[in-house]
């Protein structure tokens, strides 16, 4: 897989490694926010406060690391100009970069609310059903990634149309809770809490899927937001 | 730069600032040289020049006596036939009454021109009244004698042609103050003459004058016309190749031979006149027409094509655009190249020679139809003459053609100037 | 491995043209060209083009040095006339009517096609008579007045009458280099074209001047139709509404400028818009 060729065509050498190092910053991100998820849910449910603090403390990186790309960005746009794909890479580097910062939003959200639910303690039985969805999410988000590290159109949008199933099992979880609230209105303040860590986790599954069309934007040079998966396979076939 | 480079920089920087220097050196050298040889060149016939612009005259007391005139009546037509070679030659006898014998008087009346008794008939036509009076007429001397003044401060020597006797007479005069030095207009006022103190270069001049129009018109037109078809209209193919290359031939063809073109195609084939300015203008034209042509051409070739691409992109023919924005764009070096041109032409004898412009002429031309001569032709025949004093005359003329160049070229230089603007 | 543009490690001369991307016609067309060959003696400099200039619009033509857009320009209006050994083939119509039919005078269709070139050439005259050339040699005018009108005219559409309106005596070679080329294109005006070729028209002009003359067709597509040939992409870009591609004397592909910018769909003219080894 020789994905990374088409930044090292250009006849300006530095241009190249501008690229480049834009492109690797966004994988280092990427693969931090990934982290910052997955220790989020970890804290979430198995109550570990100290992994909690450290994912509400990283964040901080995490921000840190979308200024510095945002700069590389504007730098690269005003000395060099791009066009064509390499425009498309400077625009979805752009946006994924957004999203991934509200990820890593998200996951903050799981670990000051898994130090919120500790603090009630521990009682991983209703969990259960967040591990599910939030493995699930991690799994999407992980997906997506590589997606983006490889351009593969294909899995991009395998990934847009899975996000149905995590919005599914996030209807799921709500019923449940409400459920549990409606039998015992002593549970409602922890059910709150977790019905928004399911949201949580629910909105990296569509940030997920956001950066899945930048993916398709970038390689097809078509902007797929807002339509559905049938129109979608329709414009990339064009 | 590291160290290395600039030592060896400096090595090689003293050799090549002598280099230079040496180049310099031998440049100007040259340029010295060449300006030495030019002066020296131009100061020798200025010196040889000078006594031919001087002429010395001799004051006769003429006795215009009507029995010696052999007239009866006063009428201007009797009176401009009468015997006048005898009041000269009395008068002379009266003012050297010891002069005696056959031999000594011939040898007295030479002294003095052969139109010196024309002098004395204008004096009289002039005035009539004189007639039977007395007169003090400036008559001219002859060359000889001329050349002998000029030549000698001391009188006890005999100069070439001058015998010891005539010598003696001629400082007898000269120091009863009768002979006086004059500017000598009759050099530039008239045509050629056998006698070297009559001869004159209008004559040449005119006729030089007449040849060059007769060139001009004819050559300058149909070279920049030829120039502005081979460069702009004709089509690039083994036709136009063969006239480019004759062409280029042609300005290498000895000047004889378009004489001997002249001679058997003008004069014998369309039977103009020979010895006439308008068959030398038609033979310089041939001459000339190969230097225009190429010197156009390439002046026409260097009109930047930007140019001729904004012309035609707004819609002007080919026509509009080679005579409103190439021919002007082009004129300042058509013009150096008619001058270069027409400067050889000028300084032409060999095809003239051929077609009889050496034939001596006295009479200045007044049209291109009347047998003349030109300058250099008449330089070369006074050259060739054994008097004395054509030796002087010779550097004259040449003078005169050279001024004649000189005034042709700073016509042009101003043309030039006139038509030449910034691209 | 999903897409070329990304994946695919070839040099131009490994990639094969065939046929033009995108779309060539216009609905509106001024003027429309049709499998146009061009040949300078036996070496074939357009292959077999076709394209349509839309009405009142810019149409840019780029591509590398050497490969045709020039050559296809000057097609345009028949200046590769004046090239002997210069051969055109294919239709070429000009609303509708052939401009290299027998019948029609390169001189007509030079008044109706008219040509700014890369290098600014003002006549050696004075900038009224730079402008008054062309209406002159085509009798456009009929007494002096109208003649200044005309020449006023033009030069106020080309932007320059404020600049020069006090020295319309003084020689048109002696304004910045900016100033000349609108003088050019105030002088191209002043015939009344419908259709005006630009080739390169800023490629030696500063930025400001650059700008000024890119605002300049920005202006003068309303009321004619323009195609421009230029080095520069972001001018392409900035300027045109279509824009085609050019390489090896093939148009490669052809679409509305947007499109051309930021999603081509030819490798070359990907590799050539992002600066790309071809």
């Amino acid at each position: 897989m020789d994905n990374d060729l088409h930044l090292t065509q250009h006849i300006s050498k530095r241009f190249n490694e501008e690229l480049e190092d834009a492109r690797n910053q966004v994988m280092q991100m990427g693969g931090l926010v990934e982290q910052q998820v997955r220790n989020g849910l970890k804290a979430l449910l198995e109550a570990d406060t100290e992994l909690a603090n450290k994912v509400v403390d990283l964040d901080e990186q995490v921000n840190q690391l979308e200024i510095d790309i945002d700069e590389n960005c504007t730098q690269i746009l005003a000395r060099r100009q791009p066009a064509a794909s390499d425009l498309r890479l400077m625009i979805s580097i752009i946006k994924t970069i957004t999203d991934l910062e509200r990820i890593g939003d998200e996951a903050v959200k799981l670990g000051r609310n898994a130090l919120k639910l500790s603090d009630d303690g521990k009682n991983s039985r209703q969990y259960v059903e967040l591990r599910h969805l939030g493995e699930h999410v991690i799994t999407i988000l992980n997906q997506a990634l590589t997606a983006y590290a490889r351009m593969d159109v294909e899995d991009a949008l395998k990934i847009i149309q899975s996000d149905r199933l995590i919005d599914e099992e996030f209807d799921n979880i709500s019923r449940l809770l409400i459920t549990k609230m409606m039998e015992d209105p002593r549970e409602i303040k922890k059910a709150l809490r977790i019905s928004w860590c399911a949201r949580a986790l629910e909105r990296v599954g569509d940030h997920a899927k956001n950066i899945c069309e930048y993916i398709v934007y970038l390689v097809k040079g078509k902007d797929v937001r807002h339509t559905s998966i049938e129109e979608m396979r329709r414009q990339i076939q064009d | 730069m590291n160290r290395t480079t600039t030592e060896k920089v400096v090595k090689s920087l003293k050799q090549r600032h002598r280099k230079e220097k040496l180049f310099k050196a031998a440049g100007f050298a040259s340029v010295c040289f060449g300006f030495l040889l030019v002066l020296t060149l131009i100061s020798d016939i200025v010196i040889k020049a000078t006594p031919a612009f001087h002429q010395h005259w001799l004051k006769l007391e003429i006795d215009y006596q009507q029995e010696w005139l052999g007239v009866d009546s006063l009428d201007y037509e009797k009176l401009e036939s009468a015997d006048y070679r005898k009041v000269l030659r009395r008068s002379i006898l009266a003012m050297m009454p010891e002069v005696s014998g056959r031999q000594d008087k011939r040898s007295l009346y030479k002294l003095v021109s052969n139109n010196a008794e024309f002098t004395v008939r204008d004096a009289l036509l002039k005035s009539p009244e004189f007639i039977g009076k007395k007169k003090n007429v400036w008559v001219m001397l002859d060359d000889d004698v001329d050349s002998y003044l000029k030549e000698n401060t001391e009188f006890s020597q005999t100069g070439i042609r001058i015998s010891e006797k005539q010598a003696g007479w001629i400082e007898q005069w000269y120091n009863n103050g009768l002979i006086d030095k004059q500017w000598n207009t009759e050099f530039l006022t008239s045509g050629d003459s056998r006698e070297p103190e009559l001869a004159g270069v209008r004559g040449a001049l005119t006729g030089t004058m007449w040849t060059m129009l007769v060139t001009l018109i004819l050559s300058f037109p149909l070279g920049v016309a030829a120039a502005l078809y081979l460069e702009e209209f004709a089509p690039s193919n083994r036709f136009t190749d063969f006239i480019e290359v004759n062409i280029n031939n042609l300005a290498a063809v000895p000047s004889i031979v378009f004489g001997l073109l002249g001679l058997a195609v003008i004069i014998n084939l369309f039977g103009m006149p020979r010895s006439t300015p308008l068959v030398g203008g038609v033979v310089l034209t041939l001459m000339t027409l190969p230097t225009i042509i190429i010197a156009s051409r390439a002046s026409i070739k260097a009109v930047p094509p930007s140019i001729r691409e904004a012309a035609l992109g707004l819609g002007a023919s080919k026509m509009q655009v080679a005579f409103g924005h190439v021919l002007p764009l082009a004129m300042p070096g058509i013009i150096t190249g008619t001058i270069i041109g027409m400067a050889q032409a000028l300084g032409e004898t060999a095809p003239l020679l051929m077609i009889g412009m050496v034939a001596f002429i006295v009479d200045v031309p007044m049209g291109v139809t009347d047998a003349s001569t030109v300058m250099p032709v008449q330089i070369y025949l006074w050259a060739d003459s054994p008097e004395r004093a054509f030796l002087a005359k010779t550097s004259a003329a040449i003078l005169v053609l050279l001024t004649f160049l000189m005034m042709m070229n700073t016509l042009a230089a101003t043309l030039r100037r006139k038509f030449e603007k910034r691209f | 491995m999903s897409d070329l543009s990304f994946t695919e490690n070839l040099t131009s001369s490994d990639i094969t043209i065939e046929g033009t991307v995108g779309k060539v016609v216009a609905e509106d067309a001024k003027m429309s060209m049709r499998n146009v060959n061009v040949f300078y003696a036996d070496k074939q400099a357009i292959k077999n083009v076709s394209l349509d200039l839309a009405r009142n619009q810019v149409t840019a033509l780029i591509g590398p040095s050497g490969c045709g857009k020039s050559t296809f320009l000057r097609c345009l209006n028949r200046m590769n006339d004046t090239i002997p050994i210069c051969r055109v083939e294919g239709e070429l119509l000009l609303e509708e009517q052939d401009i290299y039919a027998k019948n029609l005078d390169p001189v007509l269709l030079r008044a109706r096609v008219g040509m700014v070139f890369q290098k600014p050439n003002p006549f050696p005259k004075s900038i009224y008579d730079n402008v008054a050339y062309g209406p002159k040699i085509h009798g456009l005018a009929t007494n002096k007045a109208e003649l200044d009108e005309i020449v006023i005219s033009s030069l106020q559409k080309a932007g320059l009458f404020n600049e020069v309106k006090d020295r319309l005596d003084s020689p048109g070679t002696g304004l910045s280099g900016g100033q000349q080329q609108r003088l050019c294109i105030a002088r191209t005006i002043a015939v009344s074209p419908e259709v005006i070729l630009m080739d390169e028209p800023a490629s030696a002009l500063d930025p400001i001047a650059t700008a000024v003359i890119e605002e300049l067709i920005d202006e003068l597509k309303e009321k004619y139709t323009i195609a421009i040939v230029t080095h520069s992409m972001q001018q392409a870009a900035r300027v045109s509404q279509t824009t085609a591609y050019f390489h090896m004397g093939q148009l490669v592909e052809m679409g509305k400028t947007e499109q051309i910018f930021t999603n081509p769909v030819h490798t070359l003219t990907e590799n050539y818009i992002t600066g790309r080894f071809g």
